[in-house]
């Protein structure tokens, strides 16, 4: 069943066509690799669906209700859940802070903000950063962390929301090996979780293990869309991120 | 000591001015120019109310409302922009605001101002000596404080935070950014518009020229110096800032001299902690 589907999206920036009429569909409790080259448009469609840019044409449907003009934070509580290729934290929070943003959502409301004493529950938040791997107490400033740990608490915290779709803009970019493996490990027990995941990644290799569906974009266009063994054969694809 | 409950009065008018200017700029990230606007807002409505014979206890309420109310239309003006061109804007606005109240002149008597004759009265208590309106003024102080503190400590003001650090990144957590920016800055202007409505009532006397740059200027200072998303530190430079200046009564300089000088003093010490406090006394954010 199609949990989020893309249907004739197209987006420019300028003269740039960004996306150009690109259709695919995410399957609930599978693994979808978007791989494609530098500047194909990967990031600018999970923009797209997280409604923090709007298609110039198309619609996108999730759990098959129209999102495509809803706002981000929308978007976010129906269920999309994401993380950035450039971790966006917030500077001056603690580690508790961000955990504790990901709850739920009644820390907007102020009136019961104000008159209810709030409950840290430390332990519990200390025990989850403990399972990721992240060697540091709750009570860090996340500026104190390692690029590769707050790339971490990112994940941590985007499988913390509440979610029904996990889109991950490549989460090993830019991280040490020793990271590199936890978060791919993370992933396999995501996978073996049956978690529904939209992910960008370089590394065809994991893309390999990993994706039970490959869509190739490039300059805006879905170039091939398959199997991992079919996509990474495809020679669009190779010639794509090659050249001819 | 006449003068002594004098200064402690414009002390706690002004931190209430500056923490609740704190909130949008330190809390919030919104670097709000037209604070000075709803100390004005709230100063004006609060005269004529009472000028039209609401009681005084009713004005003053409806201060804080009415300069809400005008927090509500900036935002709602403002809310496409960021950075640089939110600040500019929020300048326009306290510019056409001053404009409003100099040229509206049957309802705010222009450049001529507005006497406030008025006796506050505080739940059945008469205020009739300064000594009075000090105790009223801390209360109201202690009141916004303890709201500063409550929105410090909560998670509605880690919200507040994390949209001023990366709205982006709070949106992508399901917050709705749009609504967080609308509370903070009428929070802020009602504050803003109480403090207004105290500063009428005791100086007797309000023109729209007390509220323009130079106020903006002071208040500006007393956050950046105190440091930014610190309540601690806005009353602590507030104290510091309006009896420093003060200091220079007491000096043998000619009368013309006292006012340039203040404003020298306030750009002196601006320029000190920036360039060695960078983050301001008790700051916990970079000033950006």
């Amino acid at each position: 069943m199609a949990l989020l589907q893309i249907h004739n999206i197209k987006k420019s920036f300028g003269g740039v066509h960004a996306i150009q009429g690109s259709n695919f569909s995410v399957e609930q409790g599978k693994i979808t690799a978007l791989i494609g080259p530098n500047g194909a448009g990967k990031t600018t469609l999970f923009n797209l669906i997280t409604g923090l840019l709007k298609p110039d044409s198309g619609t996108i449907t999730f759990q098959n209700k129209n999102i495509t003009k809803k706002p981000p934070h929308a978007i976010a509580n129906r269920g999309i859940s994401r993380t950035f290729q450039q971790v966006r934290l917030f500077h001056y929070l603690t580690i508790l802070d961000h955990l504790q943003m990901v709850e739920d959502n009644d820390d907007q409301k102020f009136c019961k903000q104000l008159l209810t004493k709030t409950n840290n529950n430390k332990k519990k938040h200390q025990d989850l950063i403990d399972s990721f791997g992240i060697d540091r107490t709750v009570d860090t400033i996340v500026s104190e962390l390692s690029y590769g740990q707050r790339k971490l608490l990112n994940i941590a915290m985007a499988l913390q929301k509440q979610h029904t779709l996990l889109l991950l803009d490549e989460p090993v970019a830019g991280v040490n090996s020793i990271i590199q493996e936890k978060i791919e490990t993370l992933l396999k027990q995501l996978k073996q979780q049956g978690e529904t995941i939209l992910l960008i990644d370089h590394d065809m290799n994991f893309i390999r293990q990993i994706a039970d569906h490959v869509i190739a974009l490039d300059a805006g266009v879905v170039i091939a869309e398959g199997s991992p063994k079919d996509v990474l054969n495809n020679p669009k694809v190779l010639e794509a991120y090659l050249g001819e | 000591m006449a003068y002594i409950i004098h200064i402690a009065i414009i002390i706690g008018i002004f931190a209430i001015l500056t923490v609740s200017l704190n909130l949008t700029i330190g809390f919030t990230g919104l670097l709000n120019l037209a604070h000075i606007a709803f100390f004005g807002i709230g100063a004006y409505t609060s005269a004529i109310l009472v000028m039209k014979g609401i009681p005084f206890f009713a004005s003053f309420i409806a201060a804080g409302v009415f300069a809400a109310m005008f927090g509500l239309l900036l935002i709602a003006l403002t809310q496409r922009l960021q950075g640089d061109y939110f600040a500019l804007a929020t300048l326009g606005f306290a510019f056409v605001t001053h404009s409003l109240l100099l040229n509206l002149d049957s309802i705010t008597r222009g450049p001529l101002g507005i006497v406030v004759s008025s006796n506050p009265r505080f739940f059945r208590v008469d205020i009739v000596t300064n000594f009075q309106y000090l105790i009223y003024v801390l209360i109201v102080l202690s009141l916004v404080l303890l709201l500063l503190y409550k929105i410090g400590k909560s998670r509605y003001g880690k919200v507040l935070q994390a949209v001023r650090d990366d709205e982006i990144g709070a949106q992508a957590l399901g917050k709705n950014v749009k609504k967080i920016k609308y509370q903070s800055v009428m929070l802020s202007a009602a504050m803003a518009g109480i403090a207004g409505s105290l500063f009428a009532h005791y100086i007797g006397f309000i023109d729209p020229a007390t509220f323009y740059l130079y106020d903006l200027i002071i208040i500006l200072t007393i956050v950046i110096v105190g440091g930014l998303a610190s309540t601690k530190g806005s009353v602590l430079a507030t104290i510091l800032l309006i009896i420093l200046p003060e200091l220079l009564r007491f000096l043998p300089l000619p009368h013309t001299a006292i006012g340039p000088l203040r404003l020298i003093t306030y750009a002196a010490i601006l320029i000190a902690v920036l360039m060695y406090k960078p983050r301001g006394l008790f700051g916990k954010v970079d000033f950006q």
